[in-house]
C-alpha cells in the first residue's frame, strides 16, 4: 500500500452493480415464478461481489465487511446472509470479511450504505461492500411466520398496513387522477426501453442466468392502454401503476476518500449526507417529503441544486404525491430530471436491492451526464422514509458558483 | 396381443378434438394434439386452460399441469410426433371421405405398425370409413364417439368394424372404462349409432310439434325437462350442444337415413336452423355466437340487466324467428307440477294442454326406441346407458316406458289405433326391468328383458361392485333412519348415507359410532370399512334444517316450523300451547346444551373413525355432474367425514370444502384441526407457527376460493392426500375403495393423533390485520364477494382456534398439553396473570384443539344478531347471506371487541367411540331424529312437520339433555 493522504470526512462510492431485476410471482401465489425463481439470493449476490473486486482491484484482505440489507430474513435470506456471501465456494472474499445483515424493508440496502459511511468515519483503512437482495419468489412480503404482538395490535396496529392501503390514501388525499397514474407508469416504462436501448445499464448489470436487462418492461404500455387495465381495477391497487414484484440483487462498494486516492480508485460518488423520517404508517408513502428535506439540510444544499434524482416508484400514485407536497413546499421539481432511466414501475422492486439501487444508479447517472449533485429517496413502510445525496466530485463546477 | 395405451394421439384440435386431448391430459396420458392449421391447437389448449368451470364456451376442465400432458402441432409439420402413439384419434369434419382416408394414409407411414386407429364420427359408419385401406388397417380401426364436452360427457360410443380385431376393441373398452372412466357401450355399425339416432329423433319430433302448437319454446322447454327426467329441454339442450352441431347430425340423417325411416316424416327441414347459423345464432359453446333458441339481450352490444342485476333473457319465436323477452312459462318447474297427477299414465289421459303437447312426443319417440333398439344396440341395456351416460338423461327410454307403464302404454296405441311395435308386444305389458330369483339362488338380482323376451340380470362391468346389487340381495349389519352399514364382502364392510342429500344427523352418527364398535369387536371377521353412497351428493353436511327447528322453537316461530300449513288461528293456538307447556323457554335453555353435545358427538365419532384400529377408507363417487344441482358436493360434515378417512379413493369429478364460516360458524366436527394439520404435514412447508396457519386461514376463511372444484383440484388444496386415489369411472370407486381396505388391513395402526405448537394471539392478530384491510378496502368498493361488517367476527373465531387461542389456564394443562404438563403448569401458576400467553413452546393436544373448535363454534352459533339470519336465508334458499356494509360502517375493532365469547365445559375428545351415557344420549338423539322424520312422512326433510307430534319431539329432545 502506498503512503497514506490525510483523509476526508467524505466516503465515497468506488463501486456499483447490481444484477438485472427479474420479474416474478409472490411466493405462495401459486403463480409462475421469473428466471430468478429458482435462485439463491446468496448465488445473486456472489458474482456481484466478486465483479466489484475485479473491477476495483481491491485486496479481499482490505474489505472489513459486507452489510447486507434484506427484507424478512429467513428462509433463503436467513443465517445472517451477509456472512454466507463470504462463505460461498465462488466468492473471492476470505474469512476475514465480516458480514451484518440488516431489515428497514424497503430502505434496507440504503441503511446499509448509510452504516458504511459511519464506520468509514472512524475506520478509513477499511472497504465495506454494501449489498442489497430479495428473492420476492422465495419468501413472501410480510414474511413466513409473521406476528404481530398484542401491544401493537392495541397500539398503532397500522404499521402492519399493506402497502396499496397507504398508496390509496395517498391517492385520495391529493386528488391524484387514474390519468395521472396512468400516464407516470407509461413514461416510466418508455425511459426504461430508451435507456436500455442507449446502452445505460451496461456498466451496472452483471448478467446473471443469461439475463442481462431487466425484463418487467412492457414496451408497448401507454397512458392510454393503462387506462383500459386499470379500469378492471381501480384505485391505487392497480397492478399496472404499481411497482412490479421482482428478484434481484445490488452491490456499492464503499471506502474513505483518502483509500480509494492511495489505490487509485475510480470514484463514481462522494456520500454528502443521510436524511431520515419518521410518519404515520398510513402515509408511509409521503416518507421522502421530509427524509430529503433532513438530507438537504444536512448538505447545506437545496433541491434546486439537485441534477438527478431517483424517488423509488413504489406506487404511481404514492410517487405523485410525494412530488405534489414538495411542490406545495417550495420543493418543487422538474420531472425530467426524476427517475431519467426508468423506475421501480417498470424494471421491479426487489425490496432489500432497491436502495442500493437508487444510490448507486444516481452516481452512475452524474457521472454518465457530468453532473454534480444527486439525491436518492425512498418510502418505507410502517411509516418511514430514507434519503442519501452524493456528489460527483470530478463535475465541471455550476455555473455561477 | 394385450395392448397397452400409453400415449395418444388426437387429429383435430376442433370442440370434439380439443376436448378429447383435455380429457385424456386429465387421466394423466400423454397426448400428441395437431391441428390442420398452424397455431390452433396451442390457442385450443390456452382456451381451455383459462376456462373457468363453469364457463359454457369452453368448460375449463384443464389445469395449467394438465396442459403439461399435451403437445402440440400441426399435421403438416408435427406428424412425426405421432410416430410412438399407441391410439391414434381423428375428430376431423371433412366434407369429402377422401381427405381422411388420404390422412389416414399419410398417418400410417409414420405410426407404430401396431398403433390403434379410431376416428371421432358418428357421420360415417366404421365400414364406410375404412373402404380405401388394407385389411391390416382395418383390424386396428374401430369408431370411438364421444360426447360434448368430452371430459365430462360420462358415453364413449364403440363400434367394431367387420374386420377389426377383438383385442383392439377390449384395448379401446378397457381403456375407455378404466383410465378415461367413461360408461362404455358398444354399438351395432349403424348411421348416428344409439345415442344420437334416438336424441336426435327426441328432439326433431319436439320441433314437428311446435309447427302445430301455439306453446312458445320456454314451454316447451318446461315441459320436457326434469318431469321426465331430462336434464335440459330440448331448446336448451341445443344451445348447450351447439346449433352447427345439431345441424350437422339432422341433415345427415336426412341425406343418410332409408326413405321408410319415421326420422324421414317428421324432418321439419333445413331452412330454419341453417338461417339461424348464417346469422350468427350458433349456441352457447362458440365464442362469437349470439346465441341460440336463447339469448343475452343486448343494446349496443352491452349485456341488459334486469333491476336485480341479472342479464335479461330473450327467446326465439320459431315461427317469426324474432327474439323477445323470455317469459315465465305456466309450466315453470314442472317436475312439481306434474305430480299432481299421481302418475305419468294419469297425465297424458288428463288431455290437459302439456300433456296434449307432451304425448305425441314422447309416444312416437318411445315408439322409435322400439322399432330400432335391436338394429342399434346389442341389447336393452346398452340402449338406457347410452340415453343416460350420452344425454344425461334421469332414465333411459325403456326405464321411462316402464314409469310409464307398460300395459298402460300398450292399451293406450291400441286405443289410437297405433300398431304396437314388436318388442312391445314381447313384453306383453309387463315391465323391461324386473326384480326376479337370482341366477345363484340368493336373494333377487335386477333384470333387464332381452329382445327375444328373456330376462338376464343387469351388467355390471368385470370389476364393478355395485353397492345396489349388494343391497339387494342382503340385509344391513346395522341400520338406522339415516344410515346403514353393509358387509360387501371379504371382511369389508360399507357405511352408507341415506338421509336427504346425504346430511349428516344424529342418527348417521349413532350407526357411525356402532359400526366401529362392530367392525373393532369383529374378532378379524371384518377388516376394515369403506364409506360410500350411490347418492348424488356424498354429503351436504349436518342437517341445518333440523337444528333450525329448535331455532325457530326458541325464537317462537312456529309459524316457520310448519310453513304453509298454519294460518294465524293455528299459530296463534301453538305459541299458546308451546308457553303453556314452557316449550319455547325451555327450547331457548336447551339450545345451548344441545347444539354443544351435537358438536361433541361429531367430534368424538368422526375422531373414532380416524383412530379405530381397523382401516377407513372414504369413497365419494366423484360423478360428473348433469347440472348445477346435480354437483356432487362432499361439503362441511361430509367433507369433515373424509378427513378423518385413513385412506380416500375418489371419483374425478368430487367437490370438497368447508363453507361453514359462510353462515357464521366453522368448521368444528374436527375439520378446522385437520385442514391444519394437513397444512402442516405439506410436503415443502415452512417451519413455524404461523406459515401452516397462513394457509389453513385462506383456504377455511374463504370458502369459494378453498373450495375443490375436482378430486385433482383437492390434491392441490389438501382436502386429499397427495397419495389418495382418484378413480376415474366413479362406477369403480367402491371396488377400489374396497380393495384399498385389503391392502391397508394387514399391520394396520391408526396414525396417532396429532399435536399442534401455535402462535397464539400474536399470530392471530395477523389473520385479524389481513382481514381488516380487505374489509377497509371493501367499504370503498362493496360487492356480496367482498369482506363484509360480519365476516370480521367470523374470521376472528376462525383465527383464534387456528392459532390455538389466546391463553392457556394452569387448571387445562392436564387437559390440554401434550408435554412437559408440570413446567408448563408451574409457569402458568406463577405467572401473575395466572395463565400463560398461548406461544410455540407449548404443545398442545388433540383435545385442546377440540375445545377451541367447539368454543369457536358455539361462539359464532350462539351470535344469534348476525348467525341466525344467516342459517334462515341459507336453510330457505340455499345460498348465503350477503349482508350490505352499513351506511356508517363500524370500525373492525368494534366488530371483534363486541362478540360475547362462550367457554364451554371442557371435554376431552379421546378416540374412543362414546360409550355409556354419551352413547345412550346419541343413541336418544338418533331415535329422535328418526322419529322427527317418520311422522312428517319425510327423510331427512323436517319442513313439513305436524304441528303437535312436532312439539312433543321437541320436548322430549329437550328433555334428554
Amino acid at each position: 500500500m502506498s503512503t497514506k493522504k490525510e483523509a476526508t470526512n467524505y466516503s465515497v462510492i468506488v463501486g456499483y452493480c447490481r444484477t438485472a431485476f427479474a420479474k416474478t410471482s409472490m411466493a405462495g401465489s401459486g403463480k409462475a415464478p421469473g428466471v430468478f425463481g429458482d435462485v439463491d439470493p446468496v448465488d445473486m449476490q456472489v458474482p456481484l461481489v466478486n465483479e466489484l473486486l475485479d473491477r476495483s482491484g481491491v485486496d479481499p484482505k482490505d474489505v472489513k465487511k459486507i452489510l447486507t440489507g434484506a427484507v424478512h430474513q429467513e428462509y433463503t435470506q436467513g443465517l445472517n446472509i451477509a456472512r454466507l456471501i463470504a462463505m460461498h465456494k465462488d466468492c473471492k472474499l476470505e474469512n476475514s470479511t465480516g458480514g451484518t445483515t440488516l431489515d428497514r424493508f424497503c430502505g434496507s440496502s440504503m441503511e446499509a450504505i448509510a452504516m458504511a459511511d459511519g464506520f468509514i468515519a472512524r475506520n478509513p483503512n477499511h472497504v465495506y461492500i454494501c449489498t442489497g437482495v430479495q428473492s420476492m419468489s422465495q419468501v413472501p412480503m410480510g414474511g413466513i411466520n409473521p406476528h404481530l404482538a398484542d401491544g401493537v395490535m392495541e397500539g398503532n396496529a397500522a404499521a402492519f398496513m399493506d402497502m396499496p392501503t397507504t398508496a390509496e390514501n395517498l391517492r385520495k388525499m391529493y386528488n391524484i387522477s387514474s390519468e395521472e397514474m396512468s400516464s407516470f407508469a407509461a413514461e416510466s416504462h418508455r425511459r426504461l426501453k430508451a435507456a436500455q436501448e442507449n446502452g445505460h445499464f451496461k456498466n451496472e448489470i452483471v448478467s446473471l442466468k443469461g439475463l442481462d436487462l431487466d425484463d418487467g418492461g412492457r414496451f408497448d404500455t401507454t397512458t392510454e392502454s393503462l387506462e383500459s387495465l386499470r379500469a378492471k381495477k381501480p384505485g391505487a391497487f392497480a397492478a399496472a401503476t404499481s411497482s412490479q414484484i421482482t428478484d434481484g440483487a445490488s452491490a456499492v462498494m464503499v471506502t474513505s476518500e483518502a483509500f480509494a486516492a492511495d489505490n487509485n480508485l475510480p470514484v463514481l460518488a462522494r456520500i454528502i449526507s443521510f436524511g431520515e423520517s419518521g410518519l404515520a404508517p398510513e402515509i408511509m408513502g409521503l416518507g421522502p417529503v421530509e427524509a430529503a428535506k433532513d438530507a438537504l439540510q444536512k448538505a447545506g444544499l437545496s433541491m434546486d441544486d439537485m441534477d438527478v434524482i431517483e424517488l423509488n416508484e413504489a406506487f404511481a400514485a404514492q410517487s405523485l404525491a410525494v412530488l405534489k407536497e414538495w411542490d406545495k413546499q417550495g420543493m418543487g421539481i422538474d420531472p425530467a430530471k426524476v427517475n431519467v432511466d426508468g423506475g421501480a414501475i417498470s424494471m421491479g422492486h426487489p425490496l432489500g436491492a432497491s436502495g442500493a439501487r437508487i444510490v448507486g444508479h444516481v452516481a452512475e447517472v452524474l457521472q454518465r451526464e457530468n453532473k454534480r449533485y444527486g439525491l436518492a429517496t425512498m418510502c418505507i413502510g410502517g411509516g418511514q422514509g430514507v434519503a442519501m445525496i452524493v456528489e460527483n466530485p470530478n463535475a465541471a463546477p455550476k455555473p455561477g458558483m | 396381443m394385450a395392448r397397452d395405451i400409453k400415449k395418444v394421439g388426437v387429429l383435430g384440435a376442433g370442440t370434439m378434438g380439443s376436448g378429447i386431448a383435455a380429457l385424456l391430459a386429465k387421466a394423466g396420458v400423454e397426448v400428441v394434439l395437431l391441428d390442420k392449421f398452424e397455431g390452433f391447437a396451442d390457442k385450443a389448449v390456452d382456451r381451455m386452460v383459462k376456462a373457468k368451470v363453469t364457463d359454457a364456451f369452453n368448460a375449463g376442465f384443464m389445469t395449467a399441469d394438465h396442459a403439461k400432458f399435451i403437445k402440440t402441432g400441426t399435421t403438416d409439420n408435427n406428424l412425426q410426433d405421432l410416430a410412438d402413439c399407441d391410439w391414434i384419434i381423428e375428430t376431423i369434419l371433412v366434407p369429402d371421405p377422401k381427405i381422411r382416408q388420404d390422412l389416414y394414409k399419410e398417418v400410417q407411414k409414420i405410426a407404430k405398425p401396431d398403433a390403434i386407429f379410431s376416428s371421432n364420427t358418428s357421420m360415417d359408419t366404421t365400414g364406410e370409413m375404412t373402404v380405401d385401406q388394407d385389411d391390416d388397417f382395418k383390424s386396428r380401426f374401430a369408431n370411438t364417439h364421444f360426447f360434448n364436452p368430452p371430459p365430462t360427457m360420462a358415453l364413449l360410443e364403440i363400434i367394431r368394424g367387420e374386420k377389426t380385431d377383438p383385442d383392439v376393441v377390449k384395448a379401446l373398452e378397457d381403456f375407455g372404462d378404466k383410465v378415461l372412466g367413461k360408461k362404455v357401450v358398444e354399438c351395432k355399425d349403424e348411421r348416428g349409432f344409439i345415442a344420437n339416432r334416438i336424441g336426435m329423433f327426441f328432439l326433431e319430433r319436439v320441433l314437428k310439434e311446435m309447427e302445430n302448437s301455439d306453446f312458445g319454446i320456454e314451454d316447451a322447454d318446461a315441459i320436457l325437462s326434469q318431469a321426465f327426467g331430462f336434464p335440459l329441454g330440448p331448446f336448451r339442450l341445443g344451445d348447450e350442444v351447439g346449433l352447427d352441431v345439431v345441424d350437422h347430425v339432422r341433415s345427415d340423417f336426412h341425406e343418410s337415413l332409408p326413405e321408410g325411416d319415421h326420422f324421414q316424416e317428421i324432418f321439419t327441414g333445413n331452412d330454419d336452423l341453417r338461417q339461424m347459423l348464417k346469422d350468427g345464432y350458433v349456441g352457447n359453446r362458440k365464442a362469437d355466437s349470439k346465441g341460440g333458441y336463447y339469448r343475452k339481450k343486448t343494446e349496443d352490444g352491452k349485456p341488459v340487466k334486469d333491476e336485480r342485476g341479472k342479464t335479461i333473457i330473450q327467446a326465439r319465436n320459431l315461427e317469426t324467428g324474432d327474439y323477445a323477452d323470455s317469459q315465465k312459462s305456466d309450466f315453470y318447474k314442472f317436475d312439481k307440477q306434474i305430480k299432481k297427477y299421481r302418475g305419468f299414465d294419469k297425465f297424458f289421459d288428463s288431455g290437459d294442454p302439456a300433456s296434449e303437447f307432451a304425448w305425441p312426443i314422447l309416444r312416437d319417440s318411445l315408439i322409435y326406441v322400439l322399432d330400432h333398439a335391436e338394429e342399434l344396440a346389442f341389447d336393452v341395456q346398452a340402449v338406457d346407458d347410452a340415453m343416460r351416460a350420452g344425454y344425461n338423461w334421469n332414465y333411459g327410454p325403456f326405464e321411462l316406458l316402464d314409469k310409464f307403464g307398460v300395459e298402460w302404454f300398450t292399451n293406450k296405441l291400441e286405443e289410437e289405433g297405433i300398431a304396437a311395435p314388436a318388442l312391445l308386444e314381447k313384453a306383453n305389458g309387463q315391465p323391461f326391468y324386473q326384480e326376479l330369483d337370482a341366477l345363484d339362488g340368493v336373494g333377487k338380482d335386477l333384470m333387464v328383458r332381452h329382445f327375444d323376451g328373456s330376462f338376464l340380470p343387469i351388467r355390471r362391468e368385470e370389476g364393478v361392485l355395485s353397492l345396489e346389487d349388494i343391497k339387494r340381495k342382503s340385509e344391513p349389519l346395522l341400520t338406522h333412519n339415516s344410515a346403514s352399514l353393509w358387509d360387501i364382502g371379504d371382511g369389508v364392510a360399507c357405511l352408507e348415507f341415506t338421509s336427504k342429500e346425504n346430511t349428516i344427523d344424529p342418527s348417521v352418527l349413532y350407526v357411525m359410532n356402532e359400526s366401529i364398535k362392530l367392525i373393532s369387536e369383529s374378532d378379524g371377521e371384518y377388516k376394515g370399512m369403506v364409506i360410500y353412497n350411490d347418492g348424488v351428493r356424498f354429503s351436504v353436511g349436518a342437517n341445518l334444517a333440523l337444528v333450525e327447528v329448535f331455532m325457530h322453537a326458541a325464537e317462537g316461530n312456529w309459524g316457520e316450523i310448519i310453513p304453509g300449513k298454519l294460518d294465524q288461528k293455528w299459530e296463534n293456538r301453538i305459541k299458546k300451547y308451546a308457553n303453556m307447556f314452557g316449550i319455547d323457554k325451555a327450547a331457548d335453555n336447551a339450545l345451548k346444551p344441545l347444539v354443544h353435545e351435537l358438536v361433541y358427538q361429531g367430534q368424538s365419532v368422526y375422531t373414532a373413525l380416524q383412530q379405530a384400529p381397523f382401516p377407513v377408507v372414504g369413497a365419494p363417487k366423484g360423478q360428473a355432474p348433469k347440472s348445477a344441482q346435480t354437483v356432487n358436493l362432499a361439503v362441511g360434515g361430509g367433507c369433515e367425514v373424509l378427513l378423518n378417512c385413513d385412506a380416500v379413493v375418489s371419483g374425478p369429478d368430487q367437490v370438497m370444502a368447508l363453507p361453514e364460516i359462510a353462515i357464521g360458524v366453522l368448521p368444528a366436527w374436527t375439520g378446522s384441526t385437520r385442514y391444519l394439520q394437513r397444512s402442516f404435514n405439506r410436503e415443502g412447508q415452512f417451519k413455524g407457527p404461523m406459515a401452516p396457519v397462513k394457509e389453513a386461514a385462506a383456504t377455511l376463511g374463504n370458502p369459494a376460493l378453498g373450495a375443490a372444484t375436482s378430486a385433482q383440484d383437492a390434491k392441490k388444496k389438501m382436502w386429499l392426500r397427495p397419495d389418495d386415489t382418484i378413480v376415474m369411472n366413479p362406477d369403480r370407486v367402491l371396488a377400489e375403495a374396497k380393495a384399498k381396505v385389503l391392502e391397508m388391513a394387514p399391520d394396520y395402526k391408526p396414525e396417532p393423533l396429532p399435536t399442534f405448537r401455535l402462535g397464539g394471539s400474536g399470530s392471530a392478530n395477523m389473520i385479524r390485520q389481513d382481514v381488516e384491510r380487505m374489509y377497509e378496502a371493501a367499504k370503498d368498493n362493496p360487492s356480496p364477494n367482498n369482506v363484509n361488517h360480519v365476516d370480521i367476527r367470523s374470521a376472528d373465531r376462525l383465527a383464534r382456534v387456528l392459532t390455538g387461542g389466546d391463553t392457556l389456564k394452569p387448571e387445562d394443562v392436564d387437559h390440554h398439553v401434550a408435554s412437559n404438563q408440570q413446567q408448563i403448569k408451574d409457569l402458568a401458576s406463577q405467572s401473575p396473570s395466572g395463565h400463560l400467553k398461548v406461544n410455540p413452546t407449548i404443545e398442545f393436544n388433540y383435545s385442546r384443539m377440540m375445545q377451541l373448535e367447539r368454543d369457536g363454534f358455539m361462539t359464532g352459533f350462539f351470535d344469534k344478531q348476525y348467525t341466525w339470519p344467516r342459517v334462515h336465508y341459507t336453510v330457505a334458499k340455499g345460498g348465503y347471506l350477503r349482508e350490505p356494509i352499513p351506511e356508517n360502517p363500524p370500525t373492525a375493532k368494534e366488530m371483534r371487541d363486541t362478540v360475547e365469547r362462550l367457554e364451554m365445559p371442557r371435554r376431552d375428545v379421546t378416540g374412543q367411540p362414546l360409550s355409556g351415557d354419551d352413547a345412550k344420549k346419541l343413541k336418544a338423539m338418533a331415535d329422535m331424529t328418526g322419529e322427527f322424520y317418520k311422522q312428517n312422512g319425510l327423510r331427512g326433510k323436517p319442513g313439513d312437520l305436524q304441528p303437535l307430534r312436532t312439539l312433543n319431539s321437541i320436548r322430549r329432545v329437550m328433555k334428554l339433555i
